[in-house]
């Protein structure tokens, strides 16, 4: 079995940047100021949850930054403060790999890049914002702040996708590409997707229950080295052909995880869709009497990186209650679901 | 700790590109070094600077229902994706993959694109809206594999035009750590009006013919398509036997001059195999036909490996972005099967003393050859491919 080191944690949250502080605000339930983001033709708003400016703006002003969107903002910060908290010299960033998840990218240039074609004409496109639209820039970014030089992958998709991105870093690690290797994912906000994930019923829009859309970004350190928490499972997940699948798939997940463990916390992806069910059934069934926190319900829905979000707060509750072992789960829009299980203090040798 | 790298079996593969749909076509079209690019039918492009694109032929829809008729309701991309796969699992009959790793750069953006003017119009946007959930790069590649009654789950690879290439190169490590036995990867991209238009605004496509590697260069075609690959542990036939990646920081578009990036990831898929520079019989390069990728990539095929036959068959078939890594190695299967180089078309005078393939493929029974492929961000990858008895 494939396992690493958790060396190091950084998140940019609506609530702030500070690790224990955002931990503190999730367990007291204190949510953050939801702000309107407008559709300029239908003038129609949906409740959003932006990081504060100031929180990036380290970041922001780096000279390569400079032009770029806000996804890569926030993926450096969390990077860098990953990185910082992981005592990475230039030595072990020069054994580190990267990993970037992202569900839209970078979503704002793209969407201005197009608007200035169906507006202007198709020659009308900007240079200046074409080169951040790819997927690839907030983990170029990441890169050059920090020096790495190898293996730097993005993996695009929903929520699932960071923990795909968990995998992969594991198998990196096995594989002894890298000694280090940094897993970040990061989203911004834009009316298009806010237009989209409404209409889908994925977030808060006035008519349901769900959580607002938020930004943000999250960012792990896995090492080969040994630490106090480690990533001690990962499941592939499954593809889900429908929605109706989704459970049936979990279910399975679960019933390959979680043998031999004493889970006593659950962090769940739920966000007050039609997407927790299975969710909720699959733990009913499980893990009966487990501790369930969901971050999203403080922090916002920002696909990968909530799912990313997921995994620091597991290490984070897991330090505080002393030990054991946190089952994450991901249960993505586009229907890929994925599972891991954490643990901390050392009870499995 | 490097853990040694076993070789990777090829036990089938499909490939979709404007040289044909399927192998068959394809390697008559290699094998006449057929120029695929052509006038843009797909969009309008009065306005810009380019016209022409290397495009999947019209028959792609037919050939998609062929193999299961409500693909006739499904995007261009996600009818690339199916007709490579089917042509793949053809060739390995049995093959349920434990993982699925696809690369691309722009995943299903004519639906993005398609929903915006819906919303920027004003107009009803709800049929748009029902079809935009199909703009994640995972969607395409689902439905292609619901024909088949595969759950497995999908990786998608956006490392920008080093897609494909990453693609295998992953699918390859996962294989390597024992984590999953069967691999489908490969890469697939369809050619949309933004990215079209990106390229354009950068001038990094040209008004001109792609002519990589020649002095009179002026830039890229973009081109489309798709390639899978059946991927297994295994030593015999086609395989792939190195994977080197680097990362390139200098610039978020332009490589560094001295070709480093390139180098190292060249270098690294050599090391991985255990083999020497001087063994490959052939390197089907990245080559643009842009002038800073070409030099930039020139002077590293020249430091490593400067005997090899080259070409880019991207003056054939155009840039196939995500899925041109997927495409290019494909065309690197055919040249170790079928005993021939193909070609770099309209070329006449070389910037680099590079032995260019030029303009006819060349009769070469080789036995090791490369595949590179570079993008946007700094992301550069190379895979080794080797025929092995």
């Amino acid at each position: 079995m494939m396992t690493a080191s958790i060396v190091g944690m950084g998140w940019v949250t609506p609530l702030g940047r500070d690790l224990e502080a955002v931990w503190k605000d999730i367990r007291e339930n204190r949510h953050p100021d939801a702000s309107l983001m407008e559709n300029p033709v239908s003038k129609r708003g949906v409740p959003v949850l932006r990081v504060p400016e100031c929180l990036v703006r380290d970041t922001a002003t780096l000279p390569r930054l400079r032009r770029s969107s806000i996804i890569s903002h926030l993926a450096v910060a969390a990077a860098t403060d990953a990185a910082a908290s992981a005592g990475m010299t230039p030595e072990k960033l020069a054994r580190t790999a990267l990993i970037f998840a992202a569900s839209d990218g970078g979503v704002i240039y793209t969407r201005r890049f197009y608007a200035d074609l169906v507006e202007r004409g198709e020659g009308a496109g900007s240079p200046l914002l074409f080169p951040e639209t790819v997927y690839n820039a907030p983990a170029s970014h990441i890169a050059a702040r920090l020096g790495l030089q190898g293996d730097v992958l993005t993996l695009v998709g929903d929520a699932a996708t960071s923990l795909a991105a968990i995998r992969t870093g594991c198998e990196l690690l096995a594989a002894g590409e890298a000694d280090f290797c940094l897993v970040a994912a990061a989203q911004e906000l834009d009316w298009v997707t806010c237009e989209a994930y409404g209409r889908w019923g994925l977030i808060r829009d006035g008519s349901n229950h769900a959580s607002p859309f938020s930004e943000g970004a999250a960012a792990i350190v896995l090492a080969r080295e040994a630490s106090s928490c480690r990533v001690l499972a990962t499941h592939p997940g499954y593809s889900c052909p429908t929605e109706k699948d989704i459970e049936g798939r979990l279910d399975a997940i679960l019933t390959q995880l979680l043998p031999g463990l004493h889970v006593g916390l659950c962090i769940s992806g739920g966000s007050g869709t039609r997407l927790d069910l299975a969710e909720e059934h699959c733990l009913e069934r499980h893990l009966p009497s487990v501790q369930v926190i969901a971050p999203k319900s403080v922090l916002g829905e920002s696909l990968a990186c909530s799912a990313l979000q997921q995994v620091v707060t597991a290490v984070l509750a897991l330090r505080e209650s002393g030990g054991g072992d946190a089952l994450v789960i991901a249960t993505g829009y586009n229907r890929q679901v994925a599972g891991l299980i954490l643990t901390h203090g050392g009870s499995h040798g | 700790m490097q853990v040694a790298f076993p070789a990777v079996e090829i036990t089938g593969f499909g490939c979709v590109s404007p040289l044909g749909i399927g192998l068959r076509q394809t390697t008559e079209n290699l094998r006449h070094s057929r120029d695929g690019i052509t006038p843009v039918r797909l969009f309008r492009v009065s306005k810009c600077h380019s016209k022409t694109a290397g495009q999947v032929e019209e028959s792609l829809p037919a050939t998609a229902a062929s193999i299961t008729p409500r693909s006739r309701r499904w995007t261009r991309a996600a009818q690339m994706i199916l007709a490579a796969l089917a042509e793949a699992l053809a060739a390995r009959p049995g093959f349920v993959p434990d993982c699925i790793v696809m690369g691309t750069t722009s995943g299903e953006m004519l639906l993005g694109e398609e929903f915006y003017r819906a919303l920027a119009s004003g107009s009803p946007a709800w049929s748009a809206a029902r079809r935009v959930r199909a703009y994640v790069p995972h969607e395409p590649v689902m439905q292609a594999m619901s024909v088949f009654h595969f759950d497995s789950p999908i990786r998608i690879v956006s490392n920008a035009c080093a897609s494909g290439t990453s693609a295998l190169g992953l699918a390859c490590q996962i294989i390597r750590t024992g984590t999953a036995r069967r691999v489908l990867a490969g890469g697939y991209d369809a050619l949309s009006e933004l990215v079209f238009a990106g390229f354009d605004c950068l001038r990094a496509s040209t008004a001109d013919k792609c002519r990589p590697f020649d002095v009179d260069r002026t830039g890229l075609a973009l081109g489309e398509g798709a390639a899978i690959f059946c991927l297994e542990k295994g030593d015999s036939g086609l395989c792939i036997t190195g994977y080197g990646s680097s990362s390139d920081t200098h610039h978020l578009t332009q490589p560094h001059p001295s070709g480093c990036g390139p180098l190292s990831a060249m270098r690294r898929a050599l090391e991985t195999a255990g083999a020497e520079p001087a063994s490959v019989d052939y390197i089907n390069a990245h080559g643009t036909g842009t002038p800073l990728n070409d030099s930039s990539e020139a002077r590293a095929i020249l430091e490593l490996c400067p005997n090899a036959p080259v070409s880019s068959t991207k003056g054939m078939m155009g840039h196939a972005l995500g899925a041109a890594g997927a495409i290019e190695a494909a065309f690197c299967c055919i040249a170790l099967r079928e005993g021939f180089l193909p070609a770099n078309i309209n070329f006449a005078r070389s910037e680099f003393p590079l032995d260019i393939v030029a303009n006819e493929i060349r009769k070469v029974e080789a036995q090791r050859v490369i595949s590179n492929s570079f993008g946007f961000g700094g992301a550069n990858a190379a895979v080794l491919l080797e025929k092995r008895p």
